[in-house]
């Protein structure tokens, strides 16, 4: 590993979609991304905002358009580059829906096995038995014998989304890419999903991007971790999350956590007033000029709608606003 | 107290290739008249089967038991069983309903007008044309729409939140005074969703309309939901004022439930999962529905049912079903 390197490094990625009709959609502009080791890296948004656009290209499945990603200090893109089988090995992913991820005809050890024997981590089935077992054991699915010859429809949500987890950490990653993984599970069980990772996380060091619209669950799942808010394909806020979820800075993030249910039902009574301009999202095949939250912002002046702005530090953290000095305190 | 509509002993059960799957157990809820009453549960808990079974579009392989009745205000029909015509009369003009993934409801190459339109002439075919323009025009307005960049529109220009606004104007085409709205805010983002909402709360105030709410989302049914009903495998676990559920839960259900859900304030350290999964509910277990999951079952919970009882001093808006005494003798 390069020195001062970070494990994943994503430098100024624009990343455009030609649609059918001619339009361009511009699902990244200017995104830096940095996970480092061992770190819990949530991005969040609205739907749309391009935050799977990201997960899909740290995962090497889309080539964006301009800018580099490194892993461990090498350009994925570049020639001469293993690809894929050290992205396969050292990135993985646990996507939403555990149902359409896990191959239907196949049984869980079937699942399982095939990566194990196909990069040789084990001698032979007999061997591929035991360690799943053992996996199976460690994410709480047992009795193991009962759920190891079982196909995916034959389990809970839940119960696959595990499945799902084991299979991507089978491989030891260093990163593991999670792609809103618990929002197709039942709420009384979402929370062990969560944990589950987070234990993969603690005891094998595993970094994790974890890609969710919910910021309730992104506060649960890292709360020591780094937040990176993403609206219309830009990065607008990022810092700790403990900073950002108490006190956010950019407008944006201000109007998202106001629009959270309060976990106060009293208070969740009370009429909320959302600090924005306007309920609409803009086109993202026709972004705004300059800073693409103006017609919404309650704060916005003639810069906004001229200049872009940049990811500046601020108060601890990066936000991208003009008149970020000018914006009030968050209360709540 | 006045109720909008009653359910007594429904049972309704699918025929499924393993073997009768029973949706909905022996559940008797009230509706009180002018209230909202979210009905809380996760999937497969059997809640959107009790509202097919209210407006009566179950799927053909549903069984209704024989006890099972539904009376809408005290009338003493049962709707599980009235004709066609009177169901007609029932539907939309008596009880609307607002459907879960509701963007996808509306026709694709209809224009906003026309499908407002229609249903207004399809129920009553006297009102003129200006009338029935001026009524949508209302309609719109009343969800906070702008009736001129929409009337004319096709449902594919217009957002997720602008088509779940227009599905909510036809569920009031007809003024009904009962709305069903199932899951009306899934799949929306948090702001529009906080949006909606708002224009719920705000409609229900002004037209005193009673409303049952579908949800698995506790967290944003508090906003609307003056009663809550939580159910788990087809069966009722609690019912209770709103307020009295959140800060004060009874059922161990509840207190998991409760206890599952991360919010973006308030601590997360003491947050966890309910253990185990979902009840199989082909083989349902004898005794309590929720035994395997619950951190205090006991002997009891294994062989007898429990039945639902009032918590004393609740004047019988609050119900339990548990065998665990201390919940009784507070």
């Amino acid at each position: 590993m390069n020195k001062q390197s970070s494990l994943l490094k994503l430098e100024n990625i624009n990343m455009y979609f030609k649609l059918k009709n001619g339009d361009e959609l511009q699902a990244s502009h200017n995104v830096n991304l940095k996970i480092d080791n061992g770190e819990m890296v949530v991005v969040v948004g609205e739907s749309g905002c391009g935050k799977s656009t990201v997960g899909k290209m740290s995962l090497g499945v889309l080539k964006p358009s301009c800018g580099t990603i490194s892993l461990d200090g090498q350009d994925i893109w570049q020639k001469g580059f293993k690809w894929p089988a050290k992205l396969r090995t050292e990135v993985q992913v646990v996507h939403q829906d555990s149902f359409s991820s896990l191959n239907p005809v196949k049984t869980i050890f079937q699942t399982l096995s095939a990566p194990l024997l196909r990069h040789k981590l084990v001698k032979n089935k007999k061997e591929a038995l035991v360690k799943i077992n053992e996996l199976l054991y460690s994410v709480d699915l047992t009795p193991v014998e009962y759920f190891i010859h079982k196909y995916p429809f034959q389990l809970s949500g839940g119960q696959r989304q595990r499945v799902s987890i084991i299979r991507a950490t089978i491989l030891k990653p260093k990163l593991i890419v999670a792609d809103e993984p618990v929002s197709a599970v039942d709420a009384s069980s979402r929370l062990s999903i969560l944990d589950l990772m987070k234990g993969i996380n603690k005891k094998h060091g595993i970094a994790f991007l974890y890609i969710t619209h919910d910021l309730a669950t992104a506060r649960y799942f890292a709360p020591e971790g780094r937040i990176v808010v993403m609206y219309l394909g830009r990065v607008v806020e990022t810092g700790k999350i403990k900073d950002c979820i108490s006190g956010p800075a950019h407008p944006y993030l201000q109007a998202l956590l106001t629009a959270i249910p309060h976990s106060d039902p009293q208070k969740a009574k009370e009429p909320i007033k959302i600090p924005l301009k306007s309920f609409d999202m803009p086109k993202a095949t026709h972004p705004p000029s300059g800073c693409v939250f103006n017609p919404r912002c309650l704060y916005a002046t003639d810069i906004c709608t001229k200049e872009v702005p940049l990811l500046e530090k601020y108060r601890g953290r990066q936000i991208a606003c003009h008149n970020k000095e000018d914006i009030p305190g968050f209360k709540k | 107290m006045e109720n909008i509509l009653e359910i007594k002993n429904l049972d309704i059960s699918y025929s499924t290739h393993n073997g009768f799957l029973k949706s909905v157990d022996n559940l008797s809820i009230t509706f009180e008249k002018g209230k909202v009453t979210g009905v809380i549960g996760e999937s497969g808990c059997g809640k959107t089967t009790i509202i097919n079974s209210i407006m009566k579009i179950l799927p053909a392989n549903a069984q209704i038991g024989k006890n099972s009745r539904i009376i809408f205000k005290g009338n003493d029909k049962n709707l599980l069983t009235i004709r066609k015509g009177e169901l007609q009369d029932f539907r939309w003009r008596k009880a609307s309903m607002v459907f879960q993934a509701a963007q996808n409801s509306l026709n694709p190459t209809l224009q906003i007008s026309e499908q407002l339109m229609d249903s207004i002439w399809d129920h009553d075919s006297s009102i003129s044309k200006k009338d029935c323009i001026r009524k949508t025009e209302k309609l719109l307005h009343m969800v906070r729409l702008n009736p001129e960049r929409v009337m004319d529109s096709y449902p594919h220009q217009l957002s997720g939140g602008m088509r779940q606004r227009v599905i909510i104007a036809m569920a009031l085409v007809l003024e009904p005074e009962f709305i069903i709205l199932d899951e009306p805010t899934t799949a929306l983002d948090v702001i529009t969703q906080s949006f909606i909402f708002d224009i719920l709360v705000d409609l229900q105030k002004q037209k005193n309309l009673s409303m049952i709410l579908i949800t698995h989302d506790l967290a944003s049914a508090a906003k609307l939901a003056h009663n809550m009903v939580i159910m788990y495998g087809g069966e009722l676990m609690e019912v209770a004022p709103s307020m009295k559920l959140f800060n004060n839960p009874l059922h161990p259900y509840t207190k998991g439930l409760l206890g599952a859900i991360p919010f973006i304030d308030g601590d997360i350290i003491t947050k966890k999962s309910i253990d185990g999964t979902p009840p199989d509910l082909i083989n349902k277990p004898i005794g309590c529905i929720f035994q395997d999951r619950c951190p205090k079952v006991f002997d009891r919970c294994k062989k007898e049912h429990p039945e639902i009882r009032d918590v004393p001093g609740s004047d019988g808006k609050r119900k339990v079903a548990c065998h665990l005494e201390e919940i009784f003798n507070e």
